[in-house]
């Protein structure tokens, strides 16, 4: 009798077939909204984040790309009131990703001030290939 | 990379950090808001921040205004 009818058998050099394989890769940041957190006052929400981009510049690690899709995108324009610590960041090597269609939707690829506006091969392969993603 | 430019302006709350913001906006004194920064306190606070040439206007302006001042510290 053949004891090892049923089983799989698995070894650390093969992984089971779609199985992710842990990546060492860059820490990515997603925004994927122009407030930080959700509550019944987008105000605080718009303060949170300001916060937040202001002492990211301060705090490690750095991420090396942030993504930002959705209404995020707002952030990246003329008149954001992170526009300066994104410039910062920038300056510091962070690569600082836009979704185009995103832009496109809200109008503001023209106004674009911080970053490179992307598409979603791009934003889909850069958090498939981090090493941590945080969503903001 | 801030040192030597700027003080911050500590008040009772956000709610109070936002009204600050909006009476230095209107006086035409640059402003920011920023988290209370680790030691000056452990609580999760905003304050603004302004350039330390401007914290005289700032704390004229906020007096006008009946904004209580809880402290300034240059950082």
């Amino acid at each position: 009798m053949n004891e090892n009818v049923g089983q799989l058998h698995y070894t650390a050099s093969q992984p089971a077939v779609g199985k992710a394989i842990p990546s060492s890769g860059p820490l990515v940041l997603v925004v994927s909204s122009e407030v930080m957190g959700r509550g019944e006052h987008a105000e605080l929400g718009g303060i949170l984040i300001r916060s937040f981009f202001h002492v990211l510049g301060e705090v490690e690690p750095t991420p090396a790309v942030i993504l930002f899709f959705n209404s995020g995108v707002k952030l990246l324009v003329q008149g954001s009131p992170v526009l300066e610590d994104l410039q910062a960041l920038a300056k510091q090597g962070v690569e600082i990703l836009a979704c185009g269609t995103c832009m496109g939707y809200y109008d503001l690829t023209d106004k674009v001030a911080v970053g490179a506006v992307s598409n979603m091969y791009t934003i889909a392969e850069t958090m498939l290939r981090a090493g941590k993603t945080v969503y903001l | 990379m801030y040192r030597d430019r700027y003080a911050v302006i500590l008040v009772q709350g956000t709610s109070h950090a936002i009204r600050a913001e909006h009476l230095l906006n209107r006086a035409g004194i640059a402003c920011k808001l920023i988290p209370v920064p680790r030691h000056l306190s452990s609580n999760c606070g905003t304050c603004v921040r302004v350039e330390r040439k401007d914290v005289d206007a700032a704390r004229e302006a906020l007096q006008v205004g009946r904004l209580e001042i809880e402290g300034i510290h240059e950082i």
